[in-house]
Parts: C-alpha cells; structure tokens; sequence
C-alpha cells in the first residue's frame, strides 16, 4: 500500500510538472516569417525599406484600372468581344460604350488603387512623425520624407478626384474615422492644393538617380499643373496663371529635354530619359505590374516576340484614332504586309504579323466573315474593310491595332522592364500650350503653337498654324475651338492616361456616339449622361462604409 | 467501465444477499451445490456477476476474486450468467458441479459502450447524438480513404467527391454549414489523439468510427468541435490470441462519365452547316487518349496477439492505387503498431501507437479533362508535319486556352511525396476503484513534397519558358499533451455518477519553402537540379519560405448523472485558448448541457425494448485558419527605386485585428433512440437547430482608415436545422439466411445565412446581397454564379432566365427588372434571378446486407436530391459558333430556334439553361461474399473471398461530369459561399469492380 501511495504522488507530481513545464496558460504568438513594429524600424535601411511601400503602390498604374478608366471609357482602346473572348458579362464593352455600373469591379479596383496609395502614405507620415517623437530620427530628415509622402498623396488623390470627384478626405493615419464620409470634390481639391503648395518646396530639385523613380520638387510640379489645367473641372474655377507658371518653372530650369528619338521614352531600356519628370521604374523582376504586351497581342504574337507566355489577345486601338496620325507621322509605324513584317515601329502595331523567324502567321480559329483570312493582319489593313467589325459580340480575333508604343522585348516575361512615364518633359509643353491657348483665347497664339510645334517637329509632321480644327474622331464635324490640339495631345500622350481629362476639358466625354463602334450585343446600349464624367462608387465600398454618398446618376 | 462496475459491486451485492438468504431457506435439499470461477475475456476474475438458476429466483453474485457458488441447483437446471455490458450466457448444468465462465462483452444494443470525448460511455445513457460505424458496417471494395468506410451511413454526414481522382480528398460536411471562413470538415480524434490526419491511418486497420453529431457531444472539444467531430478507434490485439489476417484485393476501374462532345462525325457533320472550324482529317478520341482502365493493389497484412498483460496489433499496408486519366495515380505504404501492457498489479495500463504513411503520388493535372472535352477530334495526337518538331511531335494550334491534353500529361509532370508520421503513448493508473488518472503525448508531423516540371517541348506552359519546374515543402508537426482525471461513484442508491477533468496543450509548427525557375538547358533534370535553371541567374526564378507556429491550451471537465437506469444528465464544458487571438480575447468557455429519459420504463408495452428520448444544448467554437492575425506585422512587399537601384520595401501584410476571437455556435439537439421487437427494429431520431454567430470571415472594410479593404473579422449569424433518422430493420434472422436493411435519411429544414453585417472599429458594416464566383474565360469573366443574401439560404444560384433562341438566331431572355425595380426592355444584371439551389434538401442511405449460408452479400444506395449545378461546359462551349475554336458538347447541335436554325449569332451567356438539376441516386457499393469452409484444426482458421462494385450507377438528369454535390468552388480556395459549381477540370467519373480475399491464420 505504502508503494503504491508513493507511486500516486509520483504520476501526480510527474502530471503536474508536464503541465507546468509545458508553460501551461502562455498564448503569446511567436513569428518567424514577419515582423512587427516592435522589432522593426532600428536602422537606416529599415526607414527607408518603409518609405518603398510608398511606392510600391504605384505599381497598378499601368496596367490596371486606371488604365481601364482613364482610357477604355475613350477613342484610344477597346476590348471587342472576339467570339466568346472578352465578353466577361459585357464589362469592357459597358467601359467603352459609356454604359458602367456600380457593380463592375473596375469601379473597385481603381477606388483602391487611390486608396490604398493615400493610405500607405497617411501610415508612413505618422510612423515617421513618432520616430522623431521618440528621438529615433531627427526632424529635417523627416520632414524631407514627410514632404515627399504628401506629394505621393497628392498624386492618389489627384486620381480620387478625377475618377470619383466626391471621395473622403482621410489626411492622418491615427486620427482617421472608422466610417469617413465623402467630402465635396471641392473641399479635397481645396485641401489637396493647399498641402502640395507646402510640401513640394520641401522637396528634392535634384535630377539624378536619387530621385529617379521618386517624387522629387519637378515631379510635385508637374503634379500641381496638371491640377491647375483641371481646375475649372475639379473646383470651378480656372487656374490658367498657375498651371502656366509651374509649366515654365520646370521648362526654365533646364532639367529636362525632348528626347531627339520619340521612341527613346518607351523603349525597354527607357531609364534616365530626359524627358521623365516622374517615371514608375517597372521590372520584370523587381518590380512587376507592366503588361501591356499580355492585354493587348494575339495569341500568335507570342511567336513574334518569344513570350514565355501566351497574350491575351484583347485591347486594341480604334480606326479613328488610328487614322488621326498622318501616315508620315513618325510616332504612327508602318503596317506589315503579305510579304514582309513592318520595318518601322509605332505607337500601333498594324497589319500582317510574322514570327521572330520571319514566317507569317496563320490563325486557324479565324472567323469566315474575316476579309483577310487566316493570314495574321491586325486590324485588317489593306483590306478596305473596318478595323474593327463590330463592339461584340461577333467581332474578328483579329479585330482591332493593337497597341505598340511601348517596346515590347524580344523573350518577354508576362512583365515589361520598361519604365513608364507618370510625367513627361512633353506633356508639360502640351500642358502649358494649352493654358495660354484656354487663358487667351487665341487659337494662332504665337508661343502656343511654338510649343506644340516642337513636338510635331520631333515626329516628323508640319508645324500647325492654328489649334483649331476637326475633332480627329469627327471629320465629318464641325472645326471645334483647339480640335488640333486637341488631337496633337492624343497622338502625342497616347496611351499615357491623359486622353479622358483631355476629352472632358473640350466638353466631348459625354458626346461619344462620333466614334462609337457598333455594339450588336443584346442588351449593350450607348449612354452620353452628363453625370458620367464622374465614375460611381462601386457597391461593395458603400456597403462597407455608410457615411459615402454616391455620386449623382448612379 | 470495470471501474463503475466495481463501485456498483458492493450495493449490489448487499441487495442480493439479502435476497438470497430467504431464498436458499426455501430450496429442494436433493439438489447439489455448483461453484465456479467468473473472467473476463482476457482472463481476469470478474465480480459481481449475477448467476441464476433459470426460471426461478435461486442465484448468487461472484466475489471479488470472480468465485461464486451457488446451492440447491437441480441436474437438469441451467445457469444465466448476467453482467451490465456483457453478453447474456446460459449454461446447463448437466450434472456438473463446477462450471467456469468467461464473459463477453456486449457488442450491440443500449449495453453497448460507445467511445465519446475524453472516454467511453453506455450507450444507454448518451443524452446525445452519436452515431457509431462499425467495422462490419463498413462500405466495401475500393475504399482508399478512412471516410469512404462511412460514406452514407451516417444519417446527417455528408461525404462527397466529385469525380474519381484517387488523389483528391473528400469532402465532409456535418448537417450542413455552420462556419463559412474557418474550417468547414469535422474534427478527426483517433484513438484519442486529438487533431489527427485521417490520411496516416489505412481502412483496413480501423475498427469503428464513431461521429459526434452535436453541439453537446462534441462541446468536450470545444474549439474544434463545431463542425463535427469523427472518433477514429483502430484494431486492437485480444488477449490469449494470436492471429495472422490477410487482406487482399484487386480493382478495376474504368471511366462512367464525361461531358458528351461530338465525335469526329458528328462534328464534320456540324462544321457543313458553320462554315467554322478547320477539319484536320483526323478521327480522334480524346477521352481515350488521355484515360486508361486503371488497375490497383492492394494489400494488408496484419499480426495480432497479447498475453495476460500485454495485448498488440501490428500491420503493414500496400496501396499501389492508378487513376484513369494516365500519369494519375499513387503508391502508399503504411504500417501501424498498437501496444498496450499492464503492469503494477494491473493498476497502470500503458499504451502505445506508432504509424507511419509514406505516399508518393502522381497528380496529372485537371487542365487535361478541360482540354480532352474541348480539343477538335479531327485533330490528330501527332502529326509528322515538321512544324511540330518542335512540340515532340504533338499537334497544337494556337487558339486561346487550348492545349493537346495528351501532351499535356504525358510531356509535364505533377508529383508528391507526404510522409506522416504519429506516434503516441499513454499511461493510465487506477489509484483506488473507481479512480484513474491518466497522462497522454502525442507527436504528429507530416511533410509533404510537391514538384512539378513543364518541359521545354509542351506547347501548354513549359515551352516559351524553356522549361519549367517548380519544387516546394511543407512541414507541420504538433505536441499534444493531455491529462484527465476520472472518477465513478454513488451518489445514492441507484443514482450513480462519473465525473472527468483534464487539461490538454497542443502546440503547432508549420513552415515551408518552394522554388520555382525555368530556362533549362535539358529536360533531363526535371525539378531535381534547380541550379540548372537560368532564371535563378537572371532574378527570375521565385523562391519562398515561411514558418509559423500555434498553440491550444485547455481545461474541460464533464459529469455523467445515471438516476436509476432511467435518468440520464450529462454536463461538460471546455475552457480553451488558442494564440491565434487578440490579447483580451484569448480564452473562451464551451459549456454543454444534456438530459435523457428511458421512458420505454414508464410505457408497458411489450413491443417496446427501449425508447429513451433526449435533449441538450451545447456550444462549440471555430478558430481562424491562419496565425497572426490579430497582430500588426510587416514583411517585404515589393521593391522601390533607391539611390539608382532597387531597394525592398517593407510594409503590412493585413489588416491587424487585436480585437478576433472565437467564432460560436451554439446547438439544441431533441431526439430519440428506440429499440422495438427484441431489437428487430433499431434507430435514432434527432432534430437539430444550430446557430453560429461571431463568424470568422473576411470582410471588406473602408480604406482609409484601415490599411486593406479586407479583414478576418467576427460578425454576422447563420443557422442549419434539420431531422435525421436512422433505423436499422432486421427483417430475417433465420440460422442460414438473414437480410437487415438500414435506412440513414436526412432532410435540411434550412441553411440561412441569417446576417454577415456588424460593427468594426465603430465601423457599421452591412453585407447585404453580394454575388460571388465566376464563370470565367472565354468570355465569361465579370459573371457571378451564387448569391450570397442576408436573411436567405446559403447557395442561390443566380442567373439570366432564358427564354428562347429568336428568329435572328439570339438567345433572348426575361426581362425580369431594371435599375429603377421594373422591366426596362434591356437585358442586364438587374434581370438575373435565382434558378437553383447549391445544397441538398434531402440526403440518404440505404443499406441491405444478406447473409445465405456461406454467402454474403450487400447493396448499398445512396441518395441525393434537391441541389442544383453549374453545369460550366455547356455555358462555356454550347455556342455553335464557337467550334471555330472548340469541340463542344454533344448538345450544341439542338441550340436550334423553333424554325430549327442554328444558334448562329449570340456568345455563350450564362443563363438558367445551364443550371441542372442534379438530384441522383447511384449503387455506391455492392459486394458479394463466400466463406470457405474450413474443416477444424486447418492451419488456416479463415478463408473469404469476395467482388464488390462502387458506384456502379448513378440515376440522374444531371448532364454534367458528376452529380455530387459541390460545397465549394474548387475556383475560390473552396469558399463555402460559393457552392453549387461543376468546374471543367472536375476529375471524370469512375465506376470500379474489386475482387479480394481475406484469409486470417
């Protein structure tokens, strides 16, 4: 009996200790994989590896819904519905025939594209705000990074502004309310001008590899005209003087020039053109997110350019827009034909496609109602037939340019390494052209035609002499007060996402019948609204925050 | 349950005595004395045992050492032997004056014991629904997965899988949904090791399976217990034996269902009326191209045996298991030692179990079905053309998303290994009677290799890639380590009560790597020399790892009250913590609460053996499925521009949630058991209404202010409640021919998602309706299936009403509403309705099970009715216009208007015509056995030879691969919200016939 007692006591003293030793209440979550705030931000490189989220968020500026807003809803591209491709429940087609709804996820892509970017730099602000705080960092150092993530800001909400207008005003991290509600495009305009006037003085001028890839003081700049020349469409009011003046602060510093070779900004190996006021440095590798190649070749481009994928065979560019180069125009290319590639590049990629190898290439799912048969001819050049047949739903795989002002190298992953200018040298000449013109009225001003002639004159074409003109998607229109500028700045910033502020500015977004392709599928119908120069937020947000107020019409 | 027997000893006895001793004053003096010695099967003296002289009252109890001895019995007389949970034995007498009896337990009826949580109970006084399988029950033939065994034969379990992917798990869902962001599959507990991997355990060796059904029964369980509970017991050594068995059996298996798509004739005959496509002169099939019948293995050999003190089971298993779509497959082997021995004068009980699975599997891929149905069966396999030199030959065109599926599985490769491992040892002590004590540990890992090659020859993905090969691991392991505390006693006389404590710690540790690069110079390497590829040297190869770890730490205890055989109360209740919380939140209570009366006591009516109605309530929880969340952490997202080079940047990976916490559901469960004409008629009957609230889900939340527009949250209800019967009829009990039939069905009264909205961070957050899941390309994306509505069932397949093909050759459809409530003459989102219903309304099983002489045989069907599908191939492919680019199904030729022309114009839209019905009912598993007769002293004791058929038809409308129901979308990471999908890479259907032998020495 004594054994066994002791025994007992042995298992409930081994029992207990187990458990004891087993440390037997402590939930505490190791990590392994991550960091967290307590064990992060101790050096120098850990700072700055923070300010890199900043930029990151960038990267769905390209390729993403931005680019399906800013030019979808616009004469430079389309995503015809080839067969049962891109029919995605009518999506791209409702984005090009004005006719979106709250429910198309680009409404939410685009909101958090916005979002998240101010977001990220709300974070960043504090975090570097209560390292000085806490003696971590010194006030100068931060207030230079501070200032830099206000003008990182102002780039989101620049884009808030222009796609939603309305949208909530959240301008700290710590303080932000759970629910914000939607403030007028006004009130963000007003506020958003005000704190970039601050900061961007407090910004790098230097023009060099530390400020390549980043917001630096020309950037800001460049950011603060582009949102006086939108003044009257954002707040009411013009703002002419000071988009002139902060156009000719970046013109008079001499930083920046016109690259002789158009092409120069849009090849693969396109960093440090002097023309990039600011530029999203995009990599294969380090920093993904450029597929213009992927949305926009044929399945068999693959063969041209030895993807290591398949193309999608999906956005293409209009026939109007196409023809509103001159065939001269160096920025336009050349189409290939029944006997050889084309020689010359441009921003369009047209007519007859070969392999890397030289063979022409032949579509086997080609549609019998295709002019030009299974020969591969983007856009069915030389056949005298549309380019492209029909919006959807029957359109031709071969339907359509596609879109080749971006070099597209050779052996391409699904990511494009070429950088992708936000601002470019050129786009400020338009922009300041333009405010002389709009400010006075006069269509041969002298000093705006001599801006907008350099840009003809790189690409080859005849000095204009006045802006005014037909809309190039209108030739059977009227000549509309500055349709040549109009149509020079499409040519010019083609697929660089100004072509929809540009068409609001002339009052044409809503009057978009002109070059409107024919939609043939049930249900597709063209809308010209007025309120649809705003987007709608999509119903997911407004579910997810009860204090947004939709914009009117949606 | 000797420990009760024990403490219920003493009373009883004194009863008895008393009893006895008026009796034996009244006995016949000619008649003799008869003594005798009372064991257990394993030899030990059993006391308490009531003997009785059959027909009168004369008996007596056996003493602590088993003796008992009774007087004035006649010669002719015969003794019952009775002992609560063991069999009923009578013996004559006989002129004999000694006779010694071995009891054995009772293996069927309300004296069963039933394993439950933490410990075993009499079945008579479960106040819970508990459902027990047990090895003869078992699914027979071509079972390659433990549940397979159960596969309906448990009313209220739902074991599905589509399609016959040997490699594919099934999916296990317990009376519907009750979690819809946490883990959706029932807690697996084999022998008592809490959390294990049904796949480290082989059918063969599994001696029941037990399914805690409700809220009360699986509450000892507490966080992990909501979605059911699966108690796996294995085989286990007898004492004084030893045997050898051997298992052994060959199936075939073949392909029972695929899309139809037109044959080489039937689509040159199509293409005259199109104009479209281009015939390459070929006659292909290419479902026989890229299946074969697929023979398995498999074989199990197990040695079994104990001594006095000491019981063991070992065995080994071999599965070399081949899948029809070729290069689909794998080969396991798997072996098991049980060990339990006695020591200290038989107080400690130490038992042990080791297994280990080692499977090397060949996956094939699901892109190889897709493309076999849509691939141009004029096409050739090969062509000699030199064009395709470069494709090894394959033919190809170069169409979107089209591939030759032969050369899809015969030029790439998909493989694995995983390895478990479980190891487990547990002591048990009596201290005094009816007091135990007992400390478990338990170690159980797994790792699994995962490689993959595309070679530089496929035209699918591996060719512009120069070849491409992918390699990845993951590890797991978790330590349990648990303690309880038992104890049977007597409150008063007939009331008798056990009460259990414990604590258990469990702790996890996951981690794992993958690397994946192309540009090989050789295919030779495959995934084995990494450093071969050139995007590693260019910065284009990716390479991950990751760790993380977690812990469960809980306390639980549970009483059982037995009021006189009559009354039963059970109350239990877990206090758990998990680390994967937020810091105020760690630990939560899991109480339950359930009672039973065996009325059959109070009704005298002789048909009626038992009937014991009861109820309970109990609360069981969920926890989130990944670490971490409550935390604010920061990893490496991407890279920025620094000083000319690119710099990693660093930045949150989620939202934090400091405030997550257990997900709760909280379940009433009324029924009874019945037992009616001496057990000819047996069954349960539950009702069920369970409520789950704090949901664990992901949300989307306002940015600004949160950092992303999702986060794990706790919000929002839903609730399931339904009936289940199961009742087991034996129709013919005859010495050479029997037939039982069993009836498991199950009806879902609802399955609402009551309400996904709540408030977060003072944000009021209304989820309202939200239409989920996507068709997909070609042309198909931005098209929602399922609608997931507060306030309304789970599963609402939502589409375009279609109305008919017009003279224009269009497809038209209702038009149902518009932006403003009211048909606005377009046809848009507004017009899309609900046309189906993801998730069966009535489940069930039908067994019959016959025995004729040396025969037996069973036929099991099953049923499944009332869900719906999306049917994914027809809405994608049964567009005329589009065999252009696809072969297409079969009924593509009658997408015709009423004057009989050819849908020529419209796309595929996804309408109501392409939601199916699905309700089935198939012949999951037939069998039929033959014993050899062996005649006595055979070195061989037993010799069964037998065939067994599974899913050897299926009776359904459905036009798709397979009718099962689908609880996710295979598409969605298998979101529940999202049922009801038939994807085209679902794995064909298969039909199987087994012959084996089993032969015990």
């Amino acid at each position: 009996m004594k054994k066994t007692l002791f025994s007992i006591k042995n298992i409930l003293f081994g029992v207990l200790v187990a458990a004891l030793s087993q440390s037997c209440t402590n939930l505490d979550e190791e990590l392994f994989s991550e960091v967290t705030p307590a064990n992060f931000f101790k050096t120098e490189e850990e700072f700055i590896s923070a300010l890199g989220s900043a930029y990151t968020q960038f990267g769905g500026w390209a390729s993403g819904d931005p680019q399906n807003l800013q030019e979808f809803t616009t004469d430079e591209m389309a995503a015809p519905t080839r067969g049962q491709d891109w029919d995605d429940g009518g999506q791209w087609r409702r984005l090009h025939l004005h006719a979106w709804t709250k429910e198309d996820g680009v409404m939410s892509g685009a909101w958090n594209f916005g979002f998240s970017g101010v977001n990220t730099a709300n974070r960043l602000i504090y975090q570097f705000q209560s390292l000085v705080t806490s003696g971590q960092v010194k006030q100068e150092v931060a207030d230079a990074y501070v200032a830099e993530l206000q003008a990182v800001r102002g780039f989101f909400y620049w884009q808030l502004i222009d796609l939603y207008g309305n949208v909530p005003l959240v301008n700290d991290f710590i303080t932000a309310e759970a629910t914000p509600a939607t403030k007028t495009r006004l009130e963000v305009y007003n506020w958003l001008i005000k704190d970039l006037e601050a900061a961007v003085p407090k910004l790098s001028k230097a023009v060099d590899g530390t400020t390549y890839g980043r917001m630096n003081y020309w950037a800001g700049k460049a950011l603060l005209a582009k949102l006086y020349l939108n003044a009257k469409v954002y707040s009411g009011t013009a703002q002419y003087d000071l988009a002139i003046a902060a156009c000719d602060e970046i013109i008079n510093s001499g930083k920046y020039t016109l690259e002789s070779n158009f092409f120069k900004n849009f090849n693969t190996d396109n960093s440090g053109s002097k023309e990039f006021i600011f530029a999203i440095p995009y990599d294969k590798v380090f920093f993904q997110g450029f597929q213009l190649h992927m949305q926009s070749l044929s399945y068999l481009s693959q063969a041209t350019y030895n993807l290591t994928a398949q193309p999608w065979n999906g956005f293409c560019s209009l026939e109007e827009f196409y023809n509103s180069f001159d065939d001269t125009d160096l920025r336009k290319g050349e189409p290939g034909t029944l006997t050889s590639p084309s020689i010359k590049r441009g921003t369009f990629i047209a007519g007859y496609q070969y392999s890397s190898s030289g063979a022409i290439l032949s579509d086997d799912g080609v549609e019998t109602s295709d002019p030009d048969g299974k020969p591969l001819n983007f856009g069915s050049i030389g056949s005298g037939k549309p380019q492209i047949n029909e919006l959807g739903p029957q359109a031709w795989r071969q339907a359509g340019v596609r879109i080749g002002k971006f070099e597209f190298a050779s052996g391409s992953t699904e990511h494009l390494s070429n950088d992708y200018a936000v601002f470019r040298y050129a786009d400020v000449l338009l922009m300041k052209a333009e405010a002389q013109w709009r400010k006075s009225g006069n269509a041969t001003d002298a000093a705006s035609l001599a801006l907008v002639n350099q840009i003809r004159a790189r690409a080859g074409v005849a000095n204009l002499t006045t802006l005014d003109g037909k809309l190039s998607f209108d030739l059977a229109g009227a000549v509309v007060p500055g349709g040549e500028l109009f149509n020079e700045l499409g040519r010019e910033l083609a697929f660089e996402k100004s072509k929809r502020q540009a068409m609001i500015r002339w009052g044409v977004f809503t009057n978009v019948t002109k070059w409107m392709l024919p939609a043939k599928n049930v249900g597709d119908v063209w809308k010209t609204d007025a309120y649809l120069t705003l987007f709608p937020i999509h119903k997911d947000k407004l579910a997810a925050n009860p204090n947004l107020k939709q914009n009117d019409g949606y | 349950m000797r420990t009760i027997q024990n403490s219920l000893f003493l009373w009883r006895r004194c009863i008895l005595s008393l009893l006895l001793v008026g009796l034996v004053s009244i006995a016949s003096a000619q008649q003799k004395k008869v003594t005798g010695k009372v064991t257990e099967f394993s030899g030990a003296p059993l006391p308490g045992v009531t003997i009785v002289v059959k027909g009168s009252t004369n008996g007596a109890l056996s003493d602590t050492d088993g003796n008992y001895s009774i007087a004035n019995v006649p010669a002719d007389a015969v003794l019952q032997f009775s002992f609560v949970g063991m069999r009923l034995q009578e013996f004559s007498v006989a002129g004999k004056s000694s006779i010694d009896v071995t009891m054995e337990e009772e293996s069927t009826g309300i004296q069963e014991v039933v394993a439950v949580g933490y410990g075993t109970q009499k079945k008579k006084e479960i106040t819970s629904s508990i459902a027990v399988v047990k090895s003869d029950e078992f699914n027979k033939g071509n079972v390659n997965s433990p549940v397979q065994l159960i596969q309906g034969k448990v009313s209220g379990l739902s074991i599905s899988k589509a399609g016959g992917n040997p490699n594919s798990s099934f999916d296990i869902r317990l009376r519907g949904l009750s979690t819809i962001g946490a883990n959706t599959g029932p807690l697996i507990v084999i022998d008592g090791v809490v959390g294990g991997s049904l796949d480290n355990v082989d059918p063969n060796d599994i001696e029941s399976i037990n399914v805690l059904k409700d809220g009360s029964a699986a509450a000892i369980y507490g966080t992990r217990g909501s979605s059911g509970v699966i108690l796996v017991t294995t085989k286990q050594g007898k004492r004084n034996t030893s045997v050898i068995d051997y298992n052994g059996y060959v199936t075939v298996e073949s392909i029972a269902k695929h899309t139809d798509v037109m044959t080489a004739a039937e689509w040159r005959a199509l293409q005259t009326e199109t104009k479209l496509g281009t015939d390459f002169g070929s006659t292909t099939d290419w479902f026989k191209e890229t299946t074969r019948q697929a023979i398995s293995k498999v074989q199990n050999i197990s040695l079994s045996g104990g001594s006095e003190k000491t019981t063991y089971r070992a065995s080994v298993n071999y599965r070399d298991v081949e899948g029809v779509s070729i290069t689909t497959g794998f080969k396991q082997i798997n072996g098991r030692v049980n060990i339990t021995q006695k020591a200290m004068n038989d107080k400690l009980t130490v038992d042990m179990n080791l297994s280990a699975t080692k499977k090397e599997a060949e996956y094939g891929f699901g892109e190889a079905f897709k493309q076999a149905t849509i691939f141009n069966p004029t096409a050739p396999v090969k062509s000699a053309e030199p064009g395709y030199a470069k494709w090894n030959g394959y033919f190809n065109q170069t169409l979107f998303d089209y591939y030759n599926p032969v050369q899809i599985l015969s030029e790439n490769s998909s493989k694995g290994e995983d390895l478990l491992y479980n190891l487990s040892l547990k002591g048990t002590y009596k201290i005094i009677n009816g007091l135990t004590i007992d400390a478990s540990y338990s170690r159980q890992g797994n790792s699994n290799q995962r490689s993959e090659y595309y070679s530089k020859k496929s035209f699918w993905t591996g060719a512009n890639k120069n070849g491409s090969a992918t390699k990845k691991e993951n590890t797991g392991s978790n330590t349990l380590f648990e303690s309880t505390i038992n104890y049977n006693g007597t409150v008063a006389k007939d009331a008798r009560f056990s009460v259990l404590g414990g604590y258990s710690y469990q702790d996890f540790t996951y981690s794992g790597f993958d690397l994946s690069g192309g540009n090989f110079l050789t295919d030779a390497f495959q995934d084995n020399n990494m450093s071969a590829s050139l995007d590693f040297k260019n910065g284009l190869g990716t390479v991950n790892s990751y760790k993380n770890s977690e812990k469960l730490i809980s306390f639980f205890s549970r009483v059982n009250l037995n009021v006189k055989d009559t009354w039963f109360l059970t109350a239990s209740a877990r206090y758990e913590g998990s680390s994967r919380f937020g810091e105020a939140n760690k630990w939560g209570i899991f109480p339950a609460i359930g009672g039973g009366v065996e009325i059959g006591k109070f009704l005298n009516v002789s048909a009626i053996d038992n009937l014991k109605i009861r109820g309970n309530y109990g609360i069981t929880g969920n926890r989130p499925s990944d670490s971490y969340l409550s935390l604010l952490r920061l990893g490496p997202k991407g890279n920025f521009f620094y000083n000319g080079k690119f710099g990693p940047a660093y930045a949150p990976v989620s939202n934090a949630n400091s405030d997550l916490k257990w997900e709760k559901k909280g379940e009433i469960d009324l029924g009874f058991d019945f037992s009616l004409f001496k057990s000819k008629i047996t069954g349960a009957f539950d009702f069920y209404t369970r409520t789950t609230t704090d949901l664990l889900f992901s949300y989307q939340v306002p940015v600004p202010p949160n950092l992303f527009d999702q986060a794990m949250l706790n919000l929002g209800e839903i609730k399931s409640s339904g009936l289940e019967l199961a009742v087991t009829f034996n129709v013919i009990q005859k010495e050479n021919f029997s037939y039982s039939t069993t009836l498991t069905p199950s009806y879902n009264l609802e399955n609402t998602l009551v309400s996904l909205s709540g408030t977060y961070n003072g944000a009021e957050l209304k989820y309202g309706v939200r239409d989920l899941g996507n068709m997909g390309s070609p042309g198909q994306n931005g098209t929602p299936l399922v609608r997931a509505e507060e306030g309304k069932p789970i599963g609402q397949i939502l589409a375009l009403q279609f109305k008919e093909i017009n003279a224009a050759g269009n497809f038209t459809f209702e038009d149902l509403s518009g932006p403003k409530g009211v048909p606005d003459g377009t046809i848009d989102t507004y017009d899309r309705k609900v046309v189906g219903n993801a998730l069966p309304k009535f489940l069930i099983g039908w067994g019959n099970d016959f025995t004729f002489k040396n025969w037996d045989a069973n036929l099991f069907f099953n049923g499944v009715f009332g869900h719906d599908l999306v049917n994914s191939f027809r809405s994608l492919y049964e567009v005329p216009k589009l065999m252009g680019s696809y072969n297409l199904p079969k009924t593509a030729k009658d997408i015709r208007n009423a004057q009989g022309v050819l849908l020529n114009n419209s796309s595929g839209v996804f309408s109501s015509l392409y939601v199916e019905n699905a309700s089935f009912v198939s012949l999951d598993n037939a069998s039929i056995g033959y014993n050899i007769k062996l005649t006595k002293g055979a070195i061989v004791n037993k010799i069964r030879v037998y065939a067994a058929g599974n899913n050897l038809f299926y009776i359904t409308k459905y036009k798709g691969v397979d009718p099962n129901p689908r609880y996710g979308d295979s598409e969605d990471n298998n979101n529940p919200l999202v049922p009801g999908i038939e994807r085209r890479g679902t794995y064909f259907r298969t039909r199987s016939v087994t012959v084996g032998v089993n032969i015990v020495f």
